[in-house]
């Protein structure tokens, strides 16, 4: 097994598209597990920087339950909402709702709240990881690769070194900004599938680019129940 | 260093030999850095003003009172009727209001400390915003090369295209009283411009199918929200 500070040092590469750290990662004999163990290091640094993070704008922002009384006594008197007549009670209801505010805590947890939440990041990374890992083994199958599931697992756990970016002390939360981190994990796990199935360019972009669009059509319908059963509590 | 800079400034004026001899001494790594430097440097000058304005309270309510009554006099010359430009500057100045109220609500740093670290979280924030956009829109714009016939590599691509943040460096001078204003619209056709290039040089197709992926992109999504827009207004 390779040594976690070995491990580390393929960030770099990985982060700066090198396709040969996925060949390397690939050509040892347990690439499934020295990927599982990079992930958890992995996850647990995020975890951390996340928890710091969370501290920090609890610190700088005002107490979600004083947003949430300002919200509820202000929104009924702006006037757009005023014009909206019958259809104005529905903004407010929906920002006095339990289910918004119960996200948002999430979201912006108190300091225990962050605490408590931390074994999440790496838990919740490392089962993202294998889900897409096995969905993408399969379409690269599908598609003509000839690589093995252990392969495949080590390659698309490197391939998520770009979120290393968010170990950053102080970074507030980034919101669409993480959009540019996602896109290079998804770049560099069309550099991961083509090493470990040996795929031609435009193969491998459909093995990583399928699985990535399932994931995401299964997260706006998750996103989407959450908002309406939101909605029909607040009716 | 200085080679480094000779490169860059050759970029900015749109040599392709200065992407050419920055693909092979710099490359992906340099670019990034250009893209993280530019990006902190441009981000910490509005961090400080941010955070003064924040920190001088009397300041940060006359700065909301200008914004409404510039609101006010730039939709006087629009064809709005009177009743709409009244409705649209009630409910700026009511949506200020309530931000005041929010932020005067207290938080457990104080409200000058809190100031302090957003204003430094901002700063930080900035090269994740700048990643946001120009990343995925190059991974497009490569895509669309190689389905064009371009052999060139991801990093090679990207390398070349982070310098259109060179430009951007003059952002601060928007502030200055007078050409102010212009100074966002320059650096970003001189940013496109260099861009373009970049492409073309990096990816080594010729300049009108350079352009066609470059500019594909821009062209769909603009499509997709007028589209989505007038479908919009159609149903409501």
């Amino acid at each position: 097994m390779l040594p976690i500070p070995a491990l580390v040092g393929f960030v770099p590469r990985a982060l700066l598209f090198d396709g040969d750290v996925y060949l390397e990662i690939k050509s040892r004999p347990r690439a499934g597990r020295e990927g599982a163990r990079f992930l958890l290091v992995l996850g647990t640094a995020l975890g951390l920087a996340g928890t710091l993070s969370a501290i920090v704008a609890w610190a700088t922002t005002p107490d979600l339950a004083d947003v949430r009384r300002v919200l509820a006594q202000e929104l009924a008197t702006l006037p757009l909402l005023q014009r909206l007549g019958p259809s104005a009670p529905q903004p407010v209801a929906l920002a006095a709702s339990p289910w918004l505010w119960a996200a948002a805590r999430w979201l912006f947890p108190t300091p225990l709240l962050a605490l408590a939440r931390l074994p999440a990041v790496p838990a919740g990374l490392f089962l993202a990881w294998l889900a897409h890992s096995l969905l993408a083994h399969v379409a690269a199958c599908l598609l003509g690769g000839r690589g093995r599931l252990s392969a495949t697992l080590g390659c698309l756990a490197l391939a998520e070194a770009p979120r290393a970016l968010l170990l950053v002390p102080l970074l507030p939360p980034l919101g669409l900004a993480h959009f540019g981190i996602w896109a290079w994990v998804l770049a560099a796990r069309f550099q991961a599938i083509r090493a470990a199935h040996a795929l031609e360019g435009w193969r491998a972009f459909w093995a990583t680019l399928l699985p990535a669009l399932a994931s995401g059509v299964l997260s706006a319908l998750a996103v989407g129940v959450a908002l309406l059963a939101a909605l029909a509590g607040v009716r | 260093m200085r080679g480094l800079l000779a490169i860059a400034w050759g970029a900015a004026r749109r040599e392709p030999g200065a992407f050419v001899r920055w693909r092979s001494s710099a490359g992906l790594a340099g670019g990034l850095a250009v893209l993280l430097a530019v990006s902190l440097f441009v981000a910490s000058a509005d961090a400080v003003i941010w955070t003064r304005s924040h920190l001088e309270l009397r300041t940060l309510c006359s700065s909301r009172d200008q914004l409404v009554e510039r609101l006010c006099d730039e939709l006087s010359y629009s064809p709005f009727p009177t009743d709409l430009q009244q409705s649209l500057t009630t409910n700026l100045a009511a949506l200020l209001e309530l931000q005041s109220r929010l932020e005067a609500l207290p938080r457990p740093l104080g409200h000058q400390g809190s100031w302090m670290l957003q204003g430094a979280s901002r700063a930080l924030s900035a090269p994740y915003r700048r990643l946001a956009v120009w990343l995925p829109y190059s991974l497009i714009v490569f895509a669309l090369a190689r389905a064009l016939g371009s052999r060139a590599g991801l990093p090679q691509v990207l390398g070349a295209s982070a310098l259109y943040v060179l430009p951007h460096i003059l952002d601060p001078l928007r502030l200055l009283p007078g050409p102010g204003p212009a100074i966002v619209p320059l650096t970003t056709i001189w940013g496109a411009a260099i861009y373009a290039r970049a492409i073309q040089v990096a990816s080594g197709l010729d300049a009108p199918r350079a352009l066609l992926a470059v500019l594909l992109p821009t062209l769909v999504a603009v499509t997709v929200s007028v589209g989505a827009v007038s479908v919009a207004a159609v149903v409501f």
